[in-house]
């Protein structure tokens, strides 16, 4: 056979090429699969955790204006201290604010803080305005500060913290003063005659999301069904493009695209009259309007809220009123101390009884009982460590629901594979290191403490980090075991909760997923912290080894 | 010079558990002089050397019998093993660097006798790798790993490692049989030198070694010392045929 004719593939040769192909394929699809699966899980939870994307529901509409105009007299400006964090404050906020059912900050920008109001003297012009819109009803709060001019005003709010105020709009525009913030007010509402929100064969209009409300404005819903409603017809209602409220609409809901209004009204009066005699009708309005004399016909309009969601404030700020305001700075402390105290106790007994195991054990019994054992309470599932640490710990050591008991618990999870890990990194130390260290007059424990612990240390904090990541994850074990206050843990016995932990609380409760994503986002990434030190930290060992 | 004997050893018998692997094993090893083991595979100079500096107590189920006098002092019963190990140093046949600096390696051995001054120990790590002539290939790397080095600087490293705690005798097992010709005859050299401080006794596989560098010579055969006796008259001279055979390579 010529080299040529040796060369033409074989029916088995070719047979052979594609299962190399098909090989090839499998193996890829599988690496494919492992990566696809991270990236989504882990780029979900981090995605979810850095960014919130809610739809929330409010009485207001999303749009914002810097000021508060009228139809008659001076535009207003809010003012509030710049260490209140708000991009915008509806006006059902104002009117809780100002009238005193609002007492902490924590209800509207989730911050720990008192709410301080200011106003100005009865009679100021400025004042008879905002009281015309925001405190219609005469309703103040009793600790109101009082400020005697516009610029009292400004450095009052500038110098408080939680302070909220007034200027007029003319002076906001020019104002550029450290310690303060304008903030614009969200202040349209959508309304309905009754006759639209009744229910109807079990159907019901309960809200309406932002674009349906352009759609109804625009002229494109003929019946109250098509947006999910009972059967009436539609009958869109709206206020003359002169009026501030008017011309508000136009440009910020419907973008200067024309309003198809079946009937218009010359004022705010005639409004109200008109919707209120018109079955099926719709108009918009301002909210304090629709509070202070209708405001059960306020709808609510669902909108979606795009915004940061893990920031440093997140990390460093404690946490109050069940963990719904503020950080969660304390609940993280709390896991290293948890983490370094599991540490300080697991790893001396762990890595001396390796030790003890590889060098020192010669009965082989002995070595097959703990080889069995450790490999069995390993494989123990966390929850029956949970009921063991709670019955032996918390009940009859009487320790209760505390940082030690949760400690120790964890401490006996994470042993069995701390000495397993050990164990292994000490046999694969070479005999030879040993032999050439005795052979210089060393005793056993010298060498041990000097040359094969050193030579084992990759090993055994790979095993560390294996129980470290254990003990992050726990949650089963550490309800029953560690307790659930969220507050920095002031002793050993003291009742604490750990970021895992504080995890399933949020998640059962279900009042915030943002939150519950901001902390597995920080459980991630302590977990990737801690891997990648240690890794560091090998590589470095595994260099002197050359 | 007179010779003085440093190890006498009289009448050794070893087994491991039933096996008997030394039977009747009787030398004199004598002060400043090189004295090499020779002989086929597992014959049991390797065997026999660890018992020099009880290397052998390591390993379980081991029975020793006779004697092994050092300074006329039997090692078995009246010497501390440590003190032992550090008055009779081993070097081994894979080169065994640890995982340290060049310098962790060489202050090992003074660390752990209790030397802790720095000075002191910078003075034993250069005087220790100048006398395994290796200190001008690493005095400017000191501080870096040791497992960084060659085969051959490996070796002398694991000698100096030795010489540091300032030993009588030097035990090598087959110190050059991993190591390239170069190596191999810079450590030649090397035992030459230390004689003049140290008594040597090596254990290798290679005759032509055992006839260049050492003053005497022991044949081992199948767990017994056949002849001992100076390296010239074992290698032009032997009285037993098996030593002759052996010699001219009728078997290896």
């Amino acid at each position: 056979m010529t080299a040529k004719q040796r060369n033409t593939a074989s029916a088995h040769t070719r047979r052979v090429h594609r299962q190399e192909f098909l090989a090839k394929t499998l193996l890829r699809l599988a690496a494919g699969i492992i990566i696809a699966i991270l990236v989504v899980i882990i780029g979900y939870i981090l995605y979810k955790g850095f960014v919130s994307d809610m739809l929330v529901k409010d009485k207001v509409m999303s749009v914002k204006s810097e000021t508060v105009a009228f139809d008659e007299g001076q535009e207003l400006a809010v003012i509030i201290n710049d260490g209140l964090r708000a991009d915008a404050l509806t006006m059902e906020d104002l009117i809780l604010l100002f009238n005193g059912r609002a007492r902490n900050w924590g209800g509207i920008t989730e911050q720990d803080m008192d709410i301080v109001t200011y106003t100005y003297g009865v009679g100021n012009s400025l004042r008879d305005q905002f009281d015309s819109v925001v405190l219609q009803d005469g309703k103040y709060r009793e600790d109101m500060r009082v400020a005697d001019s516009e610029q009292d005003m400004i450095e009052g709010v500038a110098q408080t913290k939680g302070a909220v105020g007034y200027i007029s709009a003319d002076t906001a525009a020019g104002l550029d003063y450290d310690g303060i913030m304008v903030v614009p007010v969200r202040r349209l509402s959508i309304i309905l005659n009754p006759d639209a929100l009744a229910a109807q064969k079990g159907k019901r209009l309960t809200q309406l999301t932002e674009e349906q409300v352009r759609s109804l404005f625009a002229g494109e819903v003929e019946n109250w069904q098509e947006v999910g409603g009972i059967d009436l017809p539609v009958t869109t209602i709206a206020v003359r493009g002169d009026t501030a409220l008017g011309t508000q609409f136009r440009e910020a809901v419907m973008e200067g695209n024309p309003v198809s209004a079946d009937r218009t009204a010359r004022d705010q009066e005639e409004l109200l009259t008109l919707l209120n005699g018109t079955p099926g009708a719709v108009t918009f309005d301002y909210y304090e309007q629709v509070h202070y004399e209708a405001s059960r016909l306020a709808i609510d309009i669902e909108q979606r809220e795009v915004g940061g969601n893990l920031s440093l404030h997140f990390i460093l700020e404690v946490p109050k009123e069940g963990g719904t305001v503020g950080g969660i700075s304390s609940i993280i402390l709390n896991t290293v101390f948890m983490i370094l105290l599991t540490l300080a106790i697991a790893v001396p007994i762990g890595v001396l009884a390796a030790v003890f195991l590889t060098e020192y054990s010669k009965q082989n019994l002995l070595m097959r009982i703990l080889h069995f054992g450790t490999d069995t309470l390993a494989g123990i599932p966390s929850i029956i460590f949970g009921l063991f640490g709670y019955i032996f710990f918390s009940e009859y050591l009487g320790l209760g629901f505390s940082l030690i008991s949760g400690t120790l618990t964890i401490t006996l999870m994470i042993l069995p594979t701390i000495v397993r890990t050990s164990v292994e990194a000490i046999k694969t130390v070479p005999m030879t290191y040993r032999e050439g260290s005795l052979a210089v007059g060393a005793t056993k424990w010298q060498t041990i403490r000097r040359v094969v612990l050193p030579a084992a240390m990759p090993g055994v904090l790979t095993g560390i980090i294996l129980g470290v990541g254990r003990a992050v994850g726990e949650t089963a074990a550490l309800v029953y075991t560690m307790g659930s206050s969220y507050e920095l843990a002031k002793s050993l016995m003291s009742s604490t909760r750990v970021l895992s932990v504080h995890l399933y609380y949020l998640i059962k409760e279900g009042l915030s997923f943002d939150r519950a994503f901001a902390t597995a986002t920080i459980l991630i990434i302590i977990v990737l912290f801690v891997n990648f030190a240690t890794n560091k930290l090998i590589g470095r060992m595994n260099k002197m080894a050359g | 010079m007179d010779t003085q004997c440093k190890l006498k050893i009289t009448d050794l018998d070893l087994f491991y558990g039933d096996f008997q692997a030394l039977q009747n094993v009787s030398m004199d090893i004598n002060a400043n002089e090189v004295m090499a083991f020779i002989g086929p595979s597992g014959c049991g100079k390797s065997t026999f050397i660890k018992t020099i500096n009880r290397m052998n107590d390591l390993i379980p189920d081991v029975t020793i019998k006779g004697k092994v006098l050092y300074d006329g002092v039997d090692i078995y019963k009246d010497f501390d093993v440590i003190e032992l190990r550090k008055q009779i140093g081993m070097v081994f046949q894979k080169p065994n660097p640890f995982p340290m600096t060049v310098y962790d390696n060489i202050a090992y051995g003074p660390r752990i006798h209790g030397v802790r001054d720095k000075k002191k120990l910078d003075d034993i790590v250069e005087q220790s790798l100048k006398g395994a002539a290796l200190w001008d290939e690493v005095a400017d790397r000191l501080h870096k790993p040791a497992l960084g080095l060659s085969g051959g600087q490996q070796q002398r490293l694991c000698i100096a490692r030795v010489l540091a705690v300032e030993p009588d005798v030097v035990l090598m097992d087959e110190p050059t049989s991993a190591l390239d010709p170069i190596s191999t005859a810079k450590i030649e050299d090397l035992i030459d030198e230390l004689k003049k401080e140290y008594t040597i006794v090596i254990v290798t596989h290679n005759m032509q070694q055992a006839g260049r560098i050492s003053d005497q010579t022991a044949f081992f055969l199948t767990g017994e010392v056949v002849e001992t006796g100076p390296t010239e008259k074992i290698f032009y001279n032997p009285e037993d045929k098996r030593t002759e055979d052996y010699i001219s390579g009728r078997f290896g």
